[in-house]
């Protein structure tokens, strides 16, 4: 393994390190980070658990982002490859949306500077973010039930659940409200995973 | 499903996040692909779009020869 290669596996076991720390929950990454040149993506979680990042970013601050979005698959619950294709944007959405809560977290566990405009322009117009609107409306919307209070705690709960039972889980929060009618919730819950599951 | 370069962004994202057929997975990713040409500053938000492609082509695939097994 070269120099480059070591020490992108090193920084990826110390975010994934951290992430699970952070969310509590067990990684099921396998140490293994490879570097690849023509995937088009910054990073990619395979299936069988390694990570794979693009050679172009190794010196770069994006791949900062990229690494804690990856870091969070890999602790993500029943991630399987049925459930992804049928519920991809509630796994990318809670993951995307988890990553720019955490990030600056992460970032100063490991005493690691990110260019904050790197990380604004991922925001401003990534390509989840239709993923990331849909979880966060219905967030909104069970919020004001008083059941959800912090989006981190969310989002954590969220990726801790199995990717497929994900929809229930939120379906019964919204039943949980008190003294709220449940059909403007139930509305918003239909658009939005409608968005989220690709459909 | 629009595929060509000059389809409007939001176009290319719905494609790219809706492709549910292995025909679909490799028409976003062509038309990702061209549009990343045509828009290179347009890369980092929209890369991880192939990590997803990536992922679903493999489950779809993985997918279709159970089906036939």
């Amino acid at each position: 393994m070269d120099e480059v290669a070591e020490r992108i596996t090193a920084e990826t076991e110390g975010v994934v390190r951290t992430v699970s720390e952070l969310t509590i929950l067990p990684t099921r990454w396998n140490g293994s980070a490879r570097l690849v040149d023509e995937g088009g993506f910054l990073a990619r979680k395979r299936w069988q658990c390694d990570i794979e990042i693009d050679r172009s970013i190794v010196n770069k601050d994006e791949r900062w982002p990229t690494l804690v979005h990856e870091a969070i698959h890999s602790v993500s619950a029943g991630l399987t490859r049925e459930a992804y294709n049928k519920m991809r944007g509630w796994e990318e959405g809670p993951a995307e949306n988890l990553q720019r809560i955490i990030l600056s977290e992460v970032m100063q566990r490991l005493g690691i500077t990110v260019d904050q405009g790197v990380v604004a322009e991922r925001i401003a117009s990534h390509v989840f973010n239709p993923f990331n609107e849909a979880i966060e409306e219905i967030r909104i919307a069970l919020s004001e039930g008083g059941h959800v209070v912090e989006p981190v705690q969310f989002y954590i709960s969220l990726i801790g659940i199995p990717l497929i039972d994900r929809p229930g889980y939120v379906l019964a929060l919204g039943s949980k409200r008190t003294g709220l009618p449940r059909i403007p919730f139930i509305r918003v819950f239909s658009s939005n995973n409608a968005i989220l599951t690709g459909r | 499903m629009p595929n060509d370069k000059n389809i409007p962004r939001e176009l290319l994202i719905e494609q790219v996040l809706f492709a549910t057929t292995l025909d679909e997975i490799r028409a976003a990713r062509a038309a990702l692909r061209a549009w990343i040409t045509s828009h290179p500053d347009d890369r980092l938000p929209l890369s991880d779009g192939f990590a997803m492609l990536a992922n679903l082509e493999e489950a779809v695939s993985e997918a279709d020869q159970s089906v036939v097994a």
